[in-house]
């Protein structure tokens, strides 16, 4: 087959030109370390790669946010930790106090402590985070959320807002607490009701004066359908005839609700249920007759509050007879009040453990991902450098080749000869 | 004897003196491209008789032969064209691969960022410092996508500025074939043929060819007529056409290809059609390099407006409810540079296409004709046509301020009349997303502006017995008479009774009575169950699950309260969940979905045309391979050659001197 000069020379040529070309890419893969360096290099890999750099870098913004959640949260915990120490050393104080018997002074040292111990507890609700925003306050952190009025109550200023963060792909967590959840919303040991007892001064003399007196064990709305809110009291009266304590139960206008009428009342039964317009009210021990129980509507009850009941109580003096049975009646509810904000503490802990529960799941998760995400993506973009090094080898023989071959050959001609 | 021996030495002598200076001619151009070689065709002179003998007379040359294969050469100029093409389109694809693989990535970078700033304002919402680094990278985000849009825009006009370079050529080529056929009729006249300027429109026509497919027709007296494309003519005889660009219509950017006669008569060309490298940079210009421009437009249009409504849902750090993050992507100008008239329109419409549903919009542009009163809408991708439906308005507009809209299958936005009249026959062309990427700008000027708080929040009661769930869906109107505000809420009431019915109450923080009403504003006091949808004080709710309550008495209650303030953070923990929902695409894909798309469907068309390049290179290497092999010069026979024609040479020149010799015998003889 007959070749013509110039078609001798452009092949020739154009080979060592494709062999430049090929080895031109290797160079440029290998100080890459990439295969696929453009989408046009492998397209179907390249859209992998790019979905699986995508979801690496939301993956990575979970776990920047579940340092953030888990910062807050923790700020949280310990100020609820140190709540807690406060609450328990006051429940000490106050059965101190209760046992201390007739020393005033004493008691006062002791209603001292106590109120240092709620400004430890108010400082605690109105804690700040390093950004110094506070933290109780709902969405309302740039100013305190609780604030002491001139009585030495406590109101709370802030709302109920509750902020949460994205930790997963549909997975929130929160990352605060209201203080009106926290401090405010103590549920009342009685159940729905504030007990007020009015006791009444028997005939005998103030020392043999009966101190264990009728108490309300529980006041609870049993049934909302047919619940009337309403204030109630109790009234206790001795049977004329059989000396066995009867009681009927008015509302506040005042009209008989319990016994239904035309029945006057009802014996008393220590630990016996009495239900009336949905309420159900649970008294045990002794009443006299005389004595009297209110009860207002009340399902819950603040913290600084009963504390403050704790203080008054300690810096008012001792009573004898009547009055002894009306402290001891006071203090019991105070303790178990005391008791209930321990418990509700314990519970926003416990709920702040399960948070710190999930973010750290999450973050097992996402580490799990991410480490599959990237064997991945190395898998499809990486180079395997040996493989490629090879190949570039072999393409830089093929050059060489190539141009050795031209220059032997480019010589040869008849003219030389000639 | 009658025959001359000097004379037969003579013509074998120049005889050989013509082959050796072909031979000599053939040496001289061994490295010109497009010369065929040509060979001497000897022949003998005619006999002289002599009684009944002939004797021959000596050699003369009978014709100068140019070794031309003409199917070889038409397999050369076809092969020219569909190479030219391919290479053509795969180093414009590889540019537009290498750019959106490399540069690409910025965009989606910046808008993780802007992301992971939101992150940071969802624990902290209160900063300063966070809230400007937001608006910081929403400003890099806008940057970015500018650039890439700038990028590709200059892309564009390069493209053009090609058609126009290549138009010249074309032009001058046509210009020189009708010199050249002059030439080669003048030429051909004394009957031989005039091989060099045969070689020279040979070559003409092979470089017209990488332009645009050629074909070629010879005619009687020699000259050869050319037509381009679809069969258009270029060069008849000594008559040449120019090839023009003109500005498009409707789109003006779009520069069409024009044939323009002598007369001054022009013809549009399908730019398609045509082949080569130009039908490739328009193939190139008007599809990948569109389409990857719309689509840059598309995510930056979509990113604008989810920013922008979920900034309105919630409060900014003034209190104010929270304006757009990025400029309306409705905005009076946008609006009205999305749709191009065609030149040739009789009426005077002037149009506009308002972005309605960006889950629905798509990267295709459309043609909109109107005819009839009607207005059909064509999809310049799948070329799919409905009829626009006329939405409804009260009062009903007149003709010029109407709005129309597709719904069959919903693109995501309308057509707006403003102003004018439309006259039958009129065209227009809707570019949606063109514009998208250049017009992403952030519209905040200060960090408190950044809506983090939501406005609104939902409080269940802590005596709710059922799992019943109530949520805003959105906020409709933040200035309702009813609207919750710092000074009070509203509650949400809500109890069965009877067994299958759901009664629900809404009032405010003084117990009047807020009116609740169905989607379509019809009022609702009940509802059988399931989730319900409904409105109220300027905001959309969504109850699922069964309040049962406990009768009357006490039922389930949401609080509704207003819940701005620096530490609430709700608004921005959605607006942080964005970039991973899949808004767009009929809700197939997120924002960076449909970027990284782009970039994946480019990078495979890019591959495919280096693979068709590399095909059709080696098509064309053989063919001229094949033609060169033909017509091409070897030096070694040439050089073999010219030792055959020199021994020729030496040989007459000894049969002259043998003449020479009888003659100086015959006249010593004769002495």
């Amino acid at each position: 087959m007959r070749i013509s000069t110039s078609q001798f020379y452009s092949k020739n040529t154009q080979n060592i030109i494709n062999r430049q070309s090929d080895v031109n890419q290797s160079i440029l893969n290998i100080s890459e370390g990439k295969r696929v360096v453009t989408a046009g290099d492998d397209a179907i890999a390249a859209n992998s790669i790019l979905n699986i750099r995508q979801e690496q870098a939301l993956t990575e913004q979970y776990q920047t946010n579940i340092n953030y959640a888990e910062t807050r949260i923790n700020v949280e915990e310990s100020a609820i930790e140190s709540a807690e120490n406060v609450m328990f050393r006051v429940k000490d104080l106050i059965l101190q106090g209760n046992s201390i018997g007739n020393d005033d002074g004493a008691r006062a040292a002791i209603a001292e402590e106590l109120e240092a111990r709620y400004d430890e507890l108010l400082s605690l609700a109105n804690s700040r985070d390093e950004s110094g925003s506070y933290i109780f306050g709902g969405f309302q952190t740039t100013t305190p959320p609780f604030e002491r009025q001139s009585d030495n109550s406590t109101n709370y200023v802030g709302d109920n807002g509750q902020r949460e963060t994205t930790i997963g792909p549909g997975v929130q967590v929160a990352t605060s607490d209201s203080g009106q959840n926290v401090f405010m919303s103590v549920p009342n040991a009685v159940g729905d009701f504030k007990p007020t007892y009015k006791l009444v001064a028997g005939a005998s003399s103030a020392i043999d004066e009966p101190v264990d007196r009728a108490i309300v064990s529980s006041a609870v709305i049993s049934d909302r359908a047919s619940y009337v809110k309403d204030d109630y009291k109790i009234d206790f009266v001795a049977n004329p005839a059989t000396g066995d304590m009867e009681f009927t139960v008015f509302d506040s206008t005042p009209s008989q609700v319990f016994p239904v009428l035309p029945t006057t009342t009802q014996p008393y039964v220590a630990g016996e249920p009495i239900t009336f317009n949905g309420v159900e009210v649970v008294i045990t021990k002794q009443p006299q007759d005389g004595d009297s129980i209110e009860l207002t509507p009340q399902d819950s009850v603040d913290i600084f509050s009963t504390i403050n009941q704790a203080i008054d109580w300690m810096r008012s003096p001792n009573g004898v007879g009547i009055d002894e049975a009306q402290r001891q009646l006071d203090i019991g509810h105070i303790i178990g009040n005391v008791d209930a904000s321990q418990i509700k503490l314990g519970n926003v802990r416990a709920e702040i453990g399960t948070r710190l529960q999930l973010t750290e799941s999450q973050n097992e998760r996402h580490l799990d991902y991410d480490l599959t995400l990237e064997t991945s993506r190395s898998s499809l973009e990486d180079l395997d450098m040996v493989e490629a090094i090879s190949q570039f080898e072999r393409q830089k023989l093929a050059l060489q080749a190539s141009q050795t071959a031209f220059s032997q050959v480019q010589n040869m001609s008849l003219l030389n000869f000639l | 004897m009658g025959v001359d021996l000097l004379q037969l030495g003579v013509s074998g002598l120049l005889t050989s003196q013509q082959q050796l200076s072909t031979t000599g001619h053939n040496i001289a151009n061994v490295n010109n491209e497009g010369y065929s070689r040509q060979r001497i065709i000897q022949d003998t002179t005619s006999p002289f008789k002599s009684g009944s003998d002939f004797l021959g007379t000596g050699s003369q040359i009978k014709e100068v032969q140019r070794v031309f294969d003409q199917f070889r050469y038409n397999e050369v100029v076809f092969n020219q064209t569909t190479n030219s093409g391919a290479q053509t389109s795969a180093s414009k694809l590889a540019r537009l691969d290498e750019t959106m693989s490399l540069i690409g990535p910025d965009i989606t970078k910046s808008l993780n960022s802007l992301f992971a700033a939101a992150n940071s304002l969802v624990d902290v919402p209160g900063d300063i410092g966070l809230r400007e680094v937001m608006l910081a990278k929403a400003e890099t985000l806008a940057v970015s996508t500018q650039s890439m849009q700038r990028t590709l825009s200059a892309e564009y006009s390069a493209v053009n500025d090609d058609l126009e370079t290549s138009a010249e050529r074309m032009t001058a080529i046509a210009a020189q074939l009708a010199r050249v056929n002059r030439d080669v009729v003048t030429a051909s006249g004394g009957g031989a043929s005039p091989n060099d300027l045969l070689d020279k429109r040979d070559k003409l026509i092979t470089e017209l060819a990488q332009f645009t497919k050629v074909t070629t027709v010879p005619t009687q007296d020699g000259s050869m007529n050319v037509y381009i494309a679809n069969g258009q003519t270029l060069v008849t005889g000594t008559h040449s056409f120019a090839v023009n660009t003109v500005a498009g219509s409707p789109d003006p950017q779009q520069l069409q290809v024009i044939i323009e006669a002598p007369s001054g008569s022009q013809q549009r060309i399908d730019g398609k059609s045509m082949g080569g490298s130009v039908g490739a940079l328009i193939s190139y210009r008007d599809g990948p390099l569109t389409e990857t421009i719309n689509k840059v437009g598309l995510t930056a249009i979509a990113i604008a407006d989810t920013f922008n409504t979920s900034q309105s849902q919630g409060v900014d750090l003034n209190g104010l409810t929270g304006q757009n993050l990025f400029t309306d992507i409705n905005d009076v100008d946008a609006v009205r540079l999305r749709s191009l008239g065609a030149t040739s329109n009789t009426g005077s419409l002037i149009g506009g296409v308002e972005i309605t549903d960006v889950n629905q919009l798509t990267s295709d542009d459309y043609r909109l004709d109107y005819s009839g009163g009607t207005y059909t809408m064509t999809n310049l991708t799948s070329g799919v046509s409905q009829a626009m439906t006329l939405v409804a308005e009260a009062p009903a507009p007149a003709v010029g301020a109407r709005s129309f809209e597709a719904t069959n299958p919903n693109t995501g936005f309308i057509f707006k009349e403003a102003g004018g009249v439309p006259l039958d026959g009129d065209q227009f062309e809707l570019q949606p997303t063109r514009l998208g990427g250049s017009n992403l700008e952030v519209n905040l000027t200060t960090p408190e502006q950044i809506a983090a708080s939501s406005i609104v929040e939902v409080y269940p009661s802590a005596d709710n017995v059922n799992t019943a769930k109530l949520t805003i869906t959105s906020v409709d109107d933040a200035t309702a008479g009813d609207f919750p505000t710092a000074a009070g809420g509203l509650s949400l009431q809500a109890y069965e009774a009877p067994v299958g019915t759901f009664n629900l109450n809404m009032v405010d923080s003084t117990g009047t009575p807020v009116p609740v009403t169905d989607l379509s504003g019809a009022p609702i006091t009940s509802y059988s169950g399931g989730s319900l949808e409904f409105k109220a004080a300027g905001m959309t709710f969504k109850l699922t699950g069964d309040p049962i309550g406990q009768t009357s008495n006490a039922p389930e209650v949401y609080d509704i309260d207003y819940a701005f303030d620096s530490g609430n953070s709700k608004n921005m923990l959605a607006m942080s969940q964005l970039n991973d929902q899949k808004l767009m695409n009929n809700g197939r894909s997120t924002l960076a979905d449909v970027f990284e798309e782009a970039v994946t469907n480019i990078g495979s068309q890019s591959s495919t045309a280096n693979i068709e390049a590399g095909a059709t290179q080696t098509l064309y290497d053989q063919a001229t391979a094949r033609m060169s092999n033909t017509s091409g010069v070897n030096l070694d026979e040439e050089a073999s050659n010219l030792l055959r024609f020199q021994q020729a040479y030496s040989a007459s020149a000894r049969v002259i001197s043998t003449a020479n010799e009888i003659f100086q015998t015959l006249l010593q003889a004769a002495r």
